[in-house]
């Protein structure tokens, strides 16, 4: 799955560390789901949705 | 500075230190209050007391702790159990049968006269929950390796 978080968190100007704490996972998870190495649940996906303001088709999208 | 999530993880690992330590330590205490110096009769209540701070730390760090990661550490924890755990089950079910061959003389050999039921079954947990840490952390550190 590709996701613009990584678009999202630089208009921000939060670093990863940051992002992770606002969605109180680790900066390793956030780096993974950035990367597209990691599919967040759903729960987390709406927690992102919620904080960026976006929906989440808006964020994240089928390869 | 540590994120909460950090502070929250080594809050847990304190908590199982001290109340390993607090169990141990304190039975042990009790116990040889009760028992004097008669060290043969505090035997096996000391070792009881050494597998209840133990359980103590098992307890802490895997359901304490397991409320306080977030999911992708979930995720790694059941991964590494099943995959790791579970091909160490399989890896080692044969070794331990070759163990057994001419009715376990290799043991007998290995033990020599602490060779004791007890003892067999002993090594045979010990080794067996030894391979399944390793497999879990082997299939732990090819997760990170490949979601990091």
């Amino acid at each position: 799955m590709e996701n613009r978080l990584k678009a999202l968190r630089a208009e921000r100007g939060w670093s990863q560390a940051e992002l992770a704490e606002r969605l109180d996972v680790s900066r390793q998870t956030v780096n993974a789901i950035e990367t597209g190495k990691y599919d967040p649940s759903l729960p987390l996906a709406f927690k992102i949705s919620r904080l960026f303001g976006h929906p989440i088709e808006a964020i994240f999208r089928d390869r | 500075m540590p994120s909460h999530r950090q502070v929250a993880l080594i809050t847990s690992v304190v908590v199982a230190a001290v109340g390993a330590t607090i169990i141990w330590f304190g039975a042990a205490a009790i116990i040889l209050n009760i028992f004097g110096h008669d060290m043969q009769a505090a035997a096996p209540w000391l070792a009881l007391s050494k597998a209840a701070s133990m359980a103590w730390v098992g307890a802490v760090g895997w359901l304490i702790t397991w409320r306080r990661l977030d999911e992708m550490e979930r995720e790694t924890r059941k991964f590494s159990w099943y995959i790791g755990s579970t091909t160490a089950i399989l890896a080692t079910a044969p070794l331990m049968l070759l163990w057994l061959v001419n009715k376990g003389a290799f043991l007998a050999q290995l033990l020599g006269p602490r060779g004791t039921p007890g003892a067999f079954f002993a090594l045979g947990w010990i080794g067996l929950v030894f391979a399944q840490l390793l497999g879990s952390l082997l299939a732990r550190a090819g997760w990170w390796v490949a979601k990091r």
